[in-house]
């Protein structure tokens, strides 16, 4: 039981002893104020609903501060000593009403589902750009939600909002449960290694678990994984009960991860075959060890590694290049409240001269897993290394106040276009080459960024994959169960369509330049050499 | 009871304390208004009507609060300290009329003087820059008649605990521990209490949308959940009408001494 809860109880239980003691007392003292401490329960009750709201469960609670009212409307004495025994009696159903029953303090997930998916369907930007049918998806999710209600269940409202989220192929779109996180329980089980997808198209093991049976089985990183659980290892990841709750903007970043969810399907054993070191295929049987999401998360972050420095920090990689790593698309909280990003455009260019006067020509701009954050930022690394002259940002869709939403022509299927945004370069680096190293993680403003380099003569983008593809601005709105993020303020770009995000062909406006293969030399260098394998290709690139 | 009513309204009209109150509170709300006007224009935007009910509605809901508390105290329990009630029943007069005279000369006053107060920077925002195109005026002509049944319901509560404690400065006193109480809760929003159930009805949705570079868009939805209507409706009834059925209950045989 919650606090609060407990509290009510106690004090309903508390007051009916106390009140069937001094039953009798009122009528021996000359004021009859005493009567008022009958109401005293039912108010505080009142005051402790209003706090902690009401609860189904806790009504017996409830009940038994109305009935010691009896006690101020009638003053026999046996009257009021009955009632503070029923008021006892009730209060004290409480506590196994509420400990045994499992819809306890629960949200009210379908309500709340039906309240977010009303804003949702209001302000949601890409509606039209998607083609999504949002009764389909009410009819389709709104009985989940129901379903968790009636169980109880905050794994099945977890689930089902995760689902939800995924049917919108945007990287923006997200809920985050107020209620435990049970995401550990959809990822399965960990044993002792992650599959992933090699750019020829088989199945590699990665992040095997060093001196393990794994090993002793003769798996290690790099080894081709032929099936999994008596299936092809992309079927099996279709298996995982956490597929359907994810999905990618881009086709290509998904094809990269479609064998990612399959070492977690399994029993408490599970049949691997693989290509052993003398080039036979074998089959081994592997124990769970663990929790797959654990072994998930290590693995990714080796793929997914960025320089390790502080943001907007530097760090020297090379005698000829150097690295200025941009984890998210803040500066500080003064410049976030004012506008006014010119002290972080004075500091950035300052380090610029002090970098070109040492020798440095190679300049590695890293943007992996940056979740995004401000335009001006964007605008200001933009500004300091875009050749000189005016170059377009993005355009703003067109607000109407009175419609409260953004103009669509339903007829051209066209959005109305609003305020046309540019920077004007200043080249600082000298058109000396540089590199944008992105990967899945690289979304929102960071997709900006590496929207607007690309098309630069001295800039390459580079990755294992193009970044996120989720380029609206995005807005929240919490209820009981959580947050749930759309996005919700429209950009287009030059030719007034939807700026980077995709359609319903999942082809992001966003590429790259060049596509660095994720290959067994890949594996290896990450894996087993702990280098940072993107970081050479782009020092290898910059040295042609 | 015509005649308790009509010496009730004679008396508050010589209270000095509810009259200031009233009048500084009416002054607080026409100098905050005009605060409100200017911080917008500076920052280049012209506080609506509408901007202003959807934005501000909650502070007017918290200053309304405070008035309840020293008006339904002083129209009610007034006359309390010098036993105006005891004349009134030797004069003839039965214990329904003296307490359903006060009840409803407490409800008839205070009601619409909060109203008045509530109101008062709404009414100069509009007739400086008119109600504006982003709210709807119907939601919230419907929000503010809901309003009226947790301020009655705030009310009634009050003239409990006066009847009980029989002292306005006591009632003054206990009300605002409420209401401090209330505001420890209010993002709850729930029903259960007067003052969260105001702040629920006098909370809009606010949307907010974003350019690159330009303002923010705002859009304000007044709809309410029917759960909220009907909550608020009952637990009104029930709770404002169980005090005044308890506080007669008590007074019926309460010795005036």
């Amino acid at each position: 039981m919650i606090a609060l809860d407990t509290v009510l109880a106690v004090v309903v239980l508390l007051s009916a002893l106390a009140l069937f003691v001094v039953a009798g007392y009122a009528e021996k003292l000359v004021s009859t104020r005493w009567r008022a401490l009958y109401c005293l329960p039912a108010s505080l009750c009142l005051i402790l609903m209003g706090a902690a709201g009401f609860e189904l469960c806790m009504m017996t609670g409830y009940i038994g501060a109305a009935v010691l009212l009896v006690g101020f409307i009638w003053e026999n004495v046996k009257v009021r000593r009955g009632a503070s025994i029923a008021a006892a009696l009730l209060a004290v159903l409480c506590f196994p009403i509420c400990e045994s029953n499992m819809g306890y303090r629960l949200p009210d997930f379908a309500a709340d589902f039906r309240e977010s998916f009303a804003v949702m369907k209001d302000h949601y930007v890409l509606t039209e750009h998607k083609e999504i049918d949002w009764d389909a998806l009410y009819d389709e999710y709104h009985p989940r939600f129901q379903q968790a209600d009636t169980e109880g269940s905050e794994k099945i409202a977890q689930a089902a909002w995760n689902s939800f989220c995924a049917e919108f192929y945007d990287g923006h779109v997200g809920f985050m449960p107020s209620f435990e996180d049970h995401s550990e329980e959809f990822y399965g089980n960990d044993y002792g290694l992650m599959l992933m997808r090699l750019s020829d198209g088989s199945i590699a093991a990665v992040g095997v678990e060093p001196d393990s049976a794994v090993t002793e089985a003769g798996i290690h990183n790099g080894t081709i994984v032929t099936s999994w659980d008596g299936m092809d290892p992309v079927e099996a990841s279709k298996k995982s009960e956490m597929y359907e709750q994810i999905s990618y903007t881009d086709k290509d970043i998904a094809e990269f991860y479609s064998a990612m969810l399959a070492a977690g399907v399994g029993d408490s054993t599970v049949d691997v075959s693989f290509i052993a070191d003398n080039g036979e295929e074998k089959t081994v049987t592997l124990s769970k060890m663990g929790k797959f999401i654990d072994r998930m998360d290590d693995t990714l972050a080796i793929i997914s590694q960025g320089v390790e420095v502080g943001n907007l920090e530097w760090a020297e990689i090379d005698e000829n290049t150097v690295c200025l790593r941009i984890k998210s698309m803040m500066y500080d909280t003064k410049a976030a409240t004012d506008g006014n990003y010119s002290r972080m455009k004075n500091n950035l260019y300052a380090e610029v001269e002090e970098y070109k006067a040492a020798g440095y020509t190679n300049l590695v701009i890293d943007l992996r897993s940056n979740g995004g954050g401000a335009s001006d930022v964007v605008k200001v690394i933009g500004e300091l290394f875009a050749p000189v002259g005016e170059h377009y940002y993005a355009t703003d869709g067109k607000w109407d106040d009175t419609l409260g939403n953004y103009v669509y022509n339903v007829e051209t299927g066209e959005y109305a276009e609003g305020e046309k945004h540019y920077f004007t370069g200043e080249n600082t680096w000298d058109s000396n080459p540089i590199v944008l190293l992105v990967n899945a993680g690289s979304a929102s403003a960071a997709d900006h960024l590496a929207m607007v380099m690309r098309g630069m003569d001295n800039v390459t983008v580079m990755g294992f994959t193009e970044p996120n593809g989720s380029a609206q601005g995005v807005a929240g709105y919490t209820t009981e169960s959580g947050m749930l993020a759309f996005s919700c303020s429209l950009l287009l770009d030059e030719n007034g369509d939807v700026f980077i995000d995709s359609d319903t062909d999942m082809e992001s406006g966003d590429d790259l330049d060049i596509k660095v293969p994720f290959d067994s030399e890949a594996i290896k260098v990450l894996f087993e050499d702990g280098e940072d394998y993107l970081m050479n290709k782009a020092i290898e690139h910059m040295s042609k | 009871m015509r005649n308790i009513i009509k010496s009730q309204l004679y008396q508050l009209k010589f209270n000095r304390i509810t009259i200031m109150v009233f009048v500084a509170l009416i002054a607080f709300g026409i100098v905050q208004a005009f605060v409100q006007m200017d911080i917008n224009l500076r920052n280049g935007k012209l506080l609506t009507g509408g901007d202003y009910a959807a934005l501000n509605s909650s502070m007017q809901v918290v200053v309304a609060q405070m008035f309840i508390v020293v008006c339904a105290a002083q129209t009610c329990f007034g006359d309390f300290v010098d036993k105006t009630t005891n004349y009134e029943l030797m004069s003839g007069h039965t214990r329904a009329q003296v307490y359903f005279g006060r009840v409803i000369t407490t409800l008839v006053v205070t009601v619409p003087a909060t109203l008045i107060i509530m109101l008062t920077p709404e009414i100069v925002v509009i007739a400086v820059n008119g109600w504006g195109t982003k709210l709807d005026i119907g939601g919230m002509l419907i929000r503010l008649a809901l309003m009226v049944l947790p301020l009655t319901r705030y009310i009634c509560e009050m003239m409990l605990i006066g009847f009980i404690m029989k002292n306005p400065y006591i009632v003054m006193g206990v009300g605002y521990v409420y209401f401090a109480l209330g505001m420890q809760f209010y993002e709850s929003q729930s029903l259960f209490l007067a003052s969260t159930n105001l702040i629920a009805l006098s909370t809009v949705n606010v949307w907010t949308t974003f350019g690159l570079d330009s303002e923010l868009n705002y859009v304000y939805d007044t709809g309410l959940d029917y759960t909220v209507i009907l909550g608020t409706i009952a637990i009104s009834l029930l709770v404002g009408g169980g005090c005044v059925l308890l506080g007669y209950i008590f007074f019926k045989k309460d010795d005036q001494n």
